[in-house]
């Protein structure tokens, strides 16, 4: 109720949602990061990153007292891109175009193609934990919170990830 | 370097170059946020972002496509009804694949996206409208017999909406149970289903502006896939898994016998696709698939061991990971039993 009431107060001013802000900002590179790599459309993922940011901030009694900001608003930067490839199931074209759409910029970007096909197929957890630990390289804790999971579970998840990436890898 | 370094460099790259540079991000979300306390934050989230910066080309266009569909939507409903007459006994190609895209056109229509999180009120009736959409469009397949080639096309597309309705009643039933991960779920399995009766109505369409230029050799491997695809009845199975929990006593079966089953046709699918290689035409797809094959035979092995243990939390992933393979097996299969 205390959170409840705090994060009242901090909505309904200006200089409450100056702090968020601030605390906020460290994060948004990495929550966009994090958002282009589940979605692969910088696009998609701005969406993404702001509507998570708005959800942040009416969501600011969920965030415990000395919780850290960036594995809380990854996990809701997560769950809207989640969100996102469900519901616009169009965006399975969406995805496609998208792709496409930057294939033909660059060596780096065409040399890219496979891996991140090999991504696109794992599940969302798989992916989420794969491209936490080691595109944002967040510690294990970290990702465990922002993926909602155990540590162990992380870990095992993250192996997994592993695995059928480079399963996929092999197999293209 | 070691094998996991050097794939984690890989992935580095890999994700960098689709990652541009955004520095405008964090005054975009200030602003939208200063707006959005202005509104009082009653405003739709989209609405807010629309504003914010404006609509991009690829978001016009598509807002464009939308329009165009919906118009051409109205254009068809006027102009074509009723869609087939009962009496026909068969149906051209153009009629036929007129009458598959208007009805799939308006099942895409009323794709529920409201129901995305437990206080989504206008889920309920977003779901009947799809319900009722994907109805008549079963409802229409009934009584529009395929044109001679099509039957198999025809009837997957049946049996994919008929997962698709059921599905759809599953998440207004997590739903209305406020379980957002059974809801989110079953929603993915539906999205599978879906994207299988897209894949087979744009055969149908590509059938219509010509014929299939496919090798003989081409055609039987297609078939072969086919066959094996249908044999799986994953749209059927997935519904059920899916739609079971570990404490529904009339489910045990399913966790045991049925699990094992699937299993069976599924190995039995594998093998046939690697004792019969594939024309260089299908050769990655084919890989894809036996891939997609090999996860759902371990996913399957979750599921069961999952049902062993108790474990509602291990049934989960493996439900997640089973309904993610099953969509990929439709779609790799997809793209070898629909190439023209």
């Amino acid at each position: 109720m205390q959170n409840a009431a705090m994060a009242a107060k901090w909505r309904s001013d200006s200089g409450g949602e100056a702090v968020f802000t601030a605390q906020l900002e460290p994060v948004l590179q990495p929550a966009y990061r994090l958002a282009c790599a589940m979605l692969h459309d910088p696009q998609l993922a701005e969406d993404a990153v702001q509507d998570a940011a708005l959800k942040a901030w009416r969501k600011l009694d969920r965030l415990r007292p000395g919780a850290e900001m960036r594995p809380w608003f990854l996990g809701i930067v997560a769950n809207e891109c989640r969100n996102t490839r469900r519901s616009g199931w169009w965006s399975r074209v969406g995805d496609l175009i998208g792709e496409r759409s930057v294939e033909a910029a660059s060596d780096a970007v065409v040399a890219g193609v496979d891996v991140r096909r090999a991504i696109r197929r794992l599940d969302h957890r798989s992916r989420l934990v794969l491209v936490l630990r080691w595109y944002l390289d967040l510690p294990v804790d970290e990702v465990a919170r922002a993926a909602g999971l155990s540590v162990h579970a992380t870990e095992s998840r993250l192996a997994r990830a592993i695995r059928a990436l480079r399963k996929e890898l092999r197999n293209d | 370097m070691t094998d996991d370094a050097r794939l984690r460099a890989d992935v580095l790259q890999a994700l960098e170059a689709v990652t541009p540079l955004a520095p405008w991000l964090t005054s975009t979300v200030r602003d939208s946020l200063r707006e959005h306390r202005k509104k009082g934050g009653r405003r739709m989230l989209a609405a807010t972002r629309f504003s914010v910066r404006g609509l991009t080309a690829v978001t016009a266009v598509l807002l464009v496509a939308l329009v165009a569909a919906a118009a051409l939507g109205l254009l068809a409903l006027r102009s074509v009804a009723p869609l087939v007459p009962a009496h026909r006994s068969t149906t051209s190609i153009a009629h036929y694949a007129d009458s598959v895209g208007t009805d799939y056109g308006h099942v895409v229509d009323t794709v529920p996206r409201a129901c995305v999180a437990l206080d989504d009120t206008g889920c309920p009736g977003a779901i009947a409208t799809a319900v009722s959409a994907c109805q008549a469009f079963v409802s229409d397949l009934d009584r529009t017999p395929p044109p001679p080639g099509l039957e198999a096309v025809h009837g997957r597309m049946r049996v994919e909406l008929q997962a698709a309705i059921s599905d759809l009643q599953l998440v207004l039933a997590a739903f209305q149970a406020r379980d957002l991960a059974h809801m989110n779920r079953v929603t993915e399995a539906f999205v599978a289903e879906l994207t299988a009766v897209d894949l087979a109505k744009s055969y149908v369409l590509a059938l219509n502006s010509g014929p299939s230029t496919l090798s003989d050799s081409e055609a039987r491997y297609a078939s072969r896939v086919a066959s094996g695809y249908d044999h799986l009845q994953l749209a059927t199975f997935n519904t059920t898994v899916v739609g079971c929990k570990l404490a529904d006593g009339g489910c045990a079966a399913l966790w045991t016998v049925g699990i094992a089953a699937e299993q069976d046709k599924v190995r039995s699918y594998q093998s046939d696709l690697q004792a019969n290689p594939p024309p260089s035409r299908f050769a990655s797809t084919s890989q894809f698939l036996q891939g997609d094959l090999a996860a759902e035979i371990r996913d399957l092995d979750d599921v069961r061991a999952a049902f062993a243990a108790r474990d509602d939390n291990a049934m989960d992933i493996a439900k997640q990971n089973l309904t993610y393979f099953a969509g990929a097996i439709t779609h790799d299969a997809g793209d070898v039993m629909y190439a023209r």
